[in-house]
């Protein structure tokens, strides 16, 4: 548990020294997409969106904004609705990275331009994805993330709990054909236990 | 008659670019305060949020990993927060100002319970890129996942970016998501209420092409 943590904190403080942003700023994979969304239970959800952290904002694990672009999906079924909320459950979110010389952009009249490219990292929703209702035009989404597999999984300091949230609107211009809402949101860095110890406790991880 | 060909032709440019241009998006992501923190929202509260952009539409011809671009916007006055029943809460706001930074520097630094040394100074240091007032703020909020969401249509008057576009001003529209603190897993810097993750639209008039000062002469000696 000791080295889990430290391991956790010293690769998070190379995270920020390498991606040269802010000290200041929690790590996330922030995404912007668009959503096609069922009209009834039963029936499928499915965000198709692009990572934007861009070296701004750190990732959890290095990622190169560079020379790839990175996708992330997410799915689920339209289990029930009460009140505002709707919820989603078998929940999935996958991310992909494909190189942006010779790989093939995101193209959100080609579904298969998100799937294309390595699978990173790939999860499932903990319980059910929430996608609130607020006025006809505007609401949010709210889910926890364990990731199960991909090629980056080893590269988590744990796969457990990822908060996942944002935004949604129908108010915006410019929605592909097909969808129906703008999503706008993140994947926060999940919490490691951290525990108290003493500069000699942590020398004597190294002995 | 040339001079008229001229202006018809220009005035047909015009138009033709305005059916063609899409608005300009920017993304950004960062953290609100509101004075006696939030919820609850009593009247007369002043909400604020400093952030940063980490994608915005190529025509404005920013590079992130040069300029830092960040957003701060504040004067939001609350009206008082609203029960909507099912532990949901909305909250109109009047007034509003936002802008948008372009600076070199890349010093943004949240710090701990705004306002403090460097929130919001090091979101509003640099260059305007983008300047504008803010109307029909909502902000909504669910209490029982901590986590809401909040739009507001802007009036851009000021900056670079409108330069860039060509433009005097710009209506605009901003929306985004909020998580609470244990909601987001505890990434909310201390002292700050909510973490916000959004999208600013920025209006385009008129399509932009890039043109040497040479190519525009030619334009006229023909």
């Amino acid at each position: 548990m000791h080295i889990k943590a430290t391991a956790a904190s010293l690769a998070v403080v190379a995270l920020l020294a390498s991606a040269g942003a802010a000290v200041a700023d929690p790590p996330n994979f922030d995404f912007f997409g668009y959503a096609q969304v069922p009209a009834a239970p039963g029936g499928g959800l499915i965000v198709r969106s692009v990572l934007t952290n861009n070296g701004v904002v750190p990732t959890p694990i290095v990622l190169d904004f560079t020379t790839k672009q990175y996708t992330l999906v997410i799915t689920g079924t339209f289990a029930s609705a009460a009140g505002i909320a709707q919820q989603y459950s078998g929940g999935t979110l996958s991310i992909y990275e494909d190189a942006i010389g010779g790989g093939t952009a995101a193209n959100y009249a080609s579904p298969a331009t998100f799937t294309d490219g390595t699978l990173i990292l790939t999860g499932v929703v903990d319980g059910n994805l929430t996608r609130n209702t607020f006025t006809p035009t505007l609401g949010n989404f709210i889910a926890k993330i364990d990731f199960t597999g991909g090629t980056r999984l080893g590269s988590l300091s744990t796969p457990q709990d990822w908060p996942c949230g944002g935004g949604w609107s129908r108010s915006v211009s410019g929605i592909p054909a097909g969808y129906q809402e703008n999503w706008d949101g993140k994947i926060d860095l999940a919490v490691v236990g951290v525990e108290s110890k003493s500069w000699e406790g942590v020398k004597a991880l190294y002995r | 008659m040339k001079r008229v060909s001229l202006l018809t032709t220009a005035a047909m440019l015009l138009l033709a670019g305005s059916a063609a241009a899409q608005n300009a998006l920017i993304d950004y992501q960062g953290y609100s305060y509101e004075t006696g923190g939030f919820p609850v929202s009593n009247p007369g509260d002043v909400l604020s949020i400093v952030g940063v952009v980490d994608n915005l539409d190529a025509r404005f011809g920013v590079n992130l990993a040069v300029d830092e671009v960040t957003l701060y916007v504040t004067n939001l006055v609350s009206t008082g927060q609203v029960d909507q029943g099912g532990g949901v809460l909305s909250i109109a706001y009047g007034g509003g100002s936002i802008d948008l930074y372009r600076d070199p520097s890349r010093d943004h630094d949240y710090g701990i319970s705004p306002p403090n040394a460097t929130a919001p100074s090091t979101f509003t240091n640099g260059a305007l890129f983008l300047g504008g007032t803010l109307n029909s703020f909502f902000m909504f909020y669910d209490s029982a996942t901590g986590s809401g969401a909040y739009e507001g249509n802007a009036s851009f008057t000021a900056g670079s970016g409108l330069v860039t576009l060509n433009q005097l001003n710009a209506a605009g529209y901003t929306f985004g998501g909020t998580l609470g603190s244990a909601a987001s897993g505890g990434n909310v810097p201390a002292g700050y209420d909510l973490q916000v993750d959004g999208v600013i639209e920025v209006e385009v008039i008129v399509g932009v092409e890039q043109k040497s000062w040479g190519a525009v002469k030619d334009l006229y000696r023909r």
